[in-house]
């Protein structure tokens, strides 16, 4: 318990990042998710079940302070820890953290989750497959796969446990 | 076989509990529009605004002074009154001057501060910085110095959520000023559209459009736009009008709410048509 209260702590500073970066990195109505990015790190580090109660909790924030749809973060950020815990290997944690492949992991989950999240949010719209995988879930999928990369440069050997 | 499905339940946890956040989320997506969800995100809202209205202080280094703001405001009191001289004009070279005009400039606007913008290609929402304290209810009008921004969709004490023209959810009444055609204007994603417009009717481009009377969100002759594109649809029959708007969205700071109330009279009188109805 003790552990997830420290996880929402650390929650607040990645959420104010997260607002200044919607209001000031955000082209085009494309911009990264900084929040999905903590999320797969927790579930790589500590698993599906707390990475997923975590992301419901971090959408359900989100998705209030932002004042959009309520449900549509809680949804995408537990889809993308749902994603990325589909890699989690107890045995090969530190692997992620200082390779590519988090990245990787980080761009996949993206995509998958960009792309629910614009077709729940566009249902009124005429828009086809393509422009949603790739306008909407691609190109955002690598704005925030791209601004993973320093996790994997400054996360020391002997990170943090959580 | 009670331990095969123990057994089962215990490995599949993981996944278990994902697919009911998951499908939680779904539930709550779809209720949205129930007056519960609305009410709790209203309270919720106000409480954790202030973290936006601060943090927006403290990343607006560009802050406009309080000259500016009055100027401005001067400006989007004048931008209606100038509007409505244009109809004024119309109407006396169509003979109206002798209809009892009601006076439809506010005596005063709210001015409010755009704390926060929640951008996606289907909804714009921004929040600012006056709510139910500062005099707005939900359905006003927010405007700029230069034409309609969208209207208050919720509010608290001191914040409010508005519905911008670039949301799906919005459809406006509106008018072109010059011919008095009616349309409903709407965003499809990329544009403010106006859609079926007979081709017959008289829609030319850079033409103004401002808000109709038969809206019964806004009161009439607020500026919207200007006509940059019509496209007829095949058959010829119809056209698509497609809107730019007066008032910079993307770079919108300061706004002001119209304390506009919709008339008693006609609330009233679509309630008992919507009472006939349920009769029928």
């Amino acid at each position: 318990m003790k552990n997830y209260l420290f996880l929402l702590v650390l929650f607040i500073p990645v959420l104010i990042l997260q607002i200044l970066t919607d209001r000031f990195l955000t082209f085009n109505y494309i911009g990264p998710d900084l929040i999905l990015i903590m999320v797969v790190y927790i579930t790589l580090s500590s698993g599906l079940i707390k990475g997923s109660i975590l992301a419901f909790i971090f959408g359900f924030i989100y998705d209030i302070v932002s004042g959009g749809i309520l449900g549509i973060s809680m949804f995408s950020l537990t889809l993308a820890s749902f994603i990325s815990g589909l890699f989690y290997n107890q045995n090969k944690k530190s692997l992620f953290f200082s390779s590519y492949k988090f990245v990787l992991i980080v761009l996949i989950s993206a995509l998958i989750s960009s792309f629910f999240k614009s077709l729940l949010e566009s249902n009124k719209l005429p828009l086809n497959i393509v422009s949603l995988i790739i306008e909407y879930g691609l190109i955002p999928a690598v704005y925030t796969s791209a601004l993973s990369v320093p996790i994997i440069i400054f996360t020391p050997k002997n990170r943090l446990e959580i | 076989m009670f331990n095969y499905i123990r057994n089962f339940f215990f490995n599949a946890k993981e996944y278990i509990i994902t697919i009911i956040l998951l499908l939680v989320s779904l539930v709550v997506i779809s209720q949205n529009d129930k007056s519960e969800i609305k009410r709790f995100k209203t309270i919720s809202f106000a409480a954790v605004a202030f973290l936006k209205s601060s943090l927006s202080s403290a990343s607006d280094f560009l802050k406009d002074d309080e000259e500016l703001q009055n100027q401005k405001k001067i400006n989007a009191k004048l931008m209606l009154e100038v509007n409505n001289l244009r109809n004024y004009k119309k109407e006396n070279e169509e003979l109206k001057t002798l209809l009892n005009f009601k006076k439809s400039i506010p005596k005063d606007l709210i001015p409010a501060e755009i704390v926060s913008k929640k951008i996606t290609m289907p909804r714009w929402n921004f929040i600012i910085n006056s709510g139910k304290n500062d005099g707005v209810k939900e359905g006003m009008p927010v405007l700029t110095e230069t034409g309609l921004v969208g209207i208050v969709y919720s509010c608290s004490g001191s914040f409010s959520v508005v519905r911008t023209l670039r949301n799906v959810d919005l459809n406006i009444a509106v008018t072109n000023q010059r011919s008095l055609v009616n349309g409903v204007l709407n965003w499809n994603g990329k544009n403010l559209i106006i859609k079926n417009i007979p081709s017959t009717y008289d829609m030319e481009l850079g033409d103004r459009i401002v808000t109709s009377d038969f809206s019964t969100l806004i009161p009439p002759s607020i500026p919207v736009g200007l006509i940059v594109k019509k496209e007829t649809d095949q058959s010829g029959l119809v056209s698509n009008v497609i809107v730019s708007t007066f008032a910079d969205l993307s770079r919108a700071q300061n706004v002001f709410v119209y304390p506009f109330i919709r008339s008693k009279e006609i609330d009233s009188l679509e309630f008992n048509l919507m009472i006939k109805r349920d009769d029928k």
